[in-house]
């Protein structure tokens, strides 16, 4: 018997497509951001409100994983900014090579922004860089405030979360300062922004930190 | 389910230069933190393997669990439960020192 010692990261490829699109990116002084929640935490509608917000100013483009169907890119497409739909035929992430081939249907020398809205799912997206500044995870207050501590690895990596559906905080048994607490315990860098896409309460204050770091 | 294609399309890419007449075993290290679950990645691994050459090639799983260096007090520690404060100083200034693997480690070939 002989043995055949690796120790090779099994997806080394995707990270070496992902330091590529990084590099693109940067040099193109694009910022990108990478969306992820689980299923009906409201991505969409608050990509929505951000793009409402920012596209007067901003060139932005949004690409969007879905299982199926591009009826999330028909949604974004409505409101002025191009939308590029990848649909995964049953994968439940993107994967950089998706977003590579992606990069070639966009105008890069002419944008600020490159929003992805990842598939549904808050375990594999985790494992799978994408070439982005910075993840984004959402979270809404009709889950568990234990998600956190559910999907720890979403939580470590992303350097942004938001609590949306504020306004049914009334009407569910979701604690605010649990879900906080559970969130930062697992990484005390995380930065928190709460909204609500009905009222439009906390949108202005996560658009402007936005803005802040596009050039 | 593409992580475990991923872990084939790897072995099959080192295989390729190398002669043997079995494949004996392949051996994987899964770190806590990448919240894989051993035996959900054993059904992905049975599942598409029926039919190949790699039915009935065990897919032995490591399990890593989380451990860290705490930073102010210069200590390493053990990070249960997902919590990376540190358990002798309650600093929050922890550097993850093992538990985010997700390599292949060894094929055994005869």
């Amino acid at each position: 018997m002989s043995v055949i010692t690796l120790e090779r990261k099994i997806l080394k490829k995707n990270d070496e497509i992902a330091a590529e699109i990084r590099k693109i990116l940067n040099e193109k002084n694009i910022f990108s951001i990478n969306i992820l929640s689980s299923p009906g935490s409201g991505k969409t509608s608050i990509l929505e409100k951000t793009i409402d917000n920012l596209y007067k100013d901003y060139k932005i483009v949004v690409v969007v994983g879905d299982v199926q169907t591009d009826l999330d890119a028909q949604r974004i497409a409505k409101h002025e900014v191009p939308a590029i739909q990848i649909v995964t035929h049953g994968s439940c992430h993107l994967e950089a090579n998706l977003i590579k081939d992606s990069l070639e249907k966009i105008d890069l020398n002419n944008l600020n922004l490159l929003i992805i809205e990842n598939v549904g799912n808050l375990v594999c997206p985790s494992s799978y860089d994408l070439g982005e500044n910075l993840k984004v995870v959402v979270i809404s207050t009709t889950e568990g405030d234990d998600k956190p501590l559910k999907y720890p690895a979403m939580f470590r990596k992303a350097s942004v979360m938001i609590i949306n559906k504020i306004d049914l905080l009334p009407y569910v048994p979701f604690n605010m300062d649990n879900v906080k607490k559970n969130a930062l315990s697992i990484n005390p860098d995380l930065l928190i922004f709460e909204t609500s896409c009905i009222t439009g309460e906390g949108i202005d204050k996560w658009c402007n930190w936005l803005k802040s770091k596009l050039s | 389910m593409s992580i475990t294609q991923n872990i084939l399309e790897e072995v099959e890419e080192h295989l390729k230069k190398v002669a043997y007449n079995k494949i004996i075993n392949i051996k994987i290290k899964v770190g806590e933190l990448t919240a894989l679950d051993s035996s959900s990645l054993q059904f992905c691994y049975e599942a598409i393997t029926k039919g190949t050459k790699y039915e009935n090639v065990p897919l032995i799983i490591e399990e890593v669990p989380l451990e860290g260096f705490c930073n102010n007090c210069k200590k390493s520690i053990n990070i249960d439960n997902f919590l990376f404060i540190c358990t002798n100083c309650g600093s929050s200034d922890v550097t993850i020192t093992s538990g985010e693997e997700l390599i292949l480690s060894e094929i055994n070939i005869e």
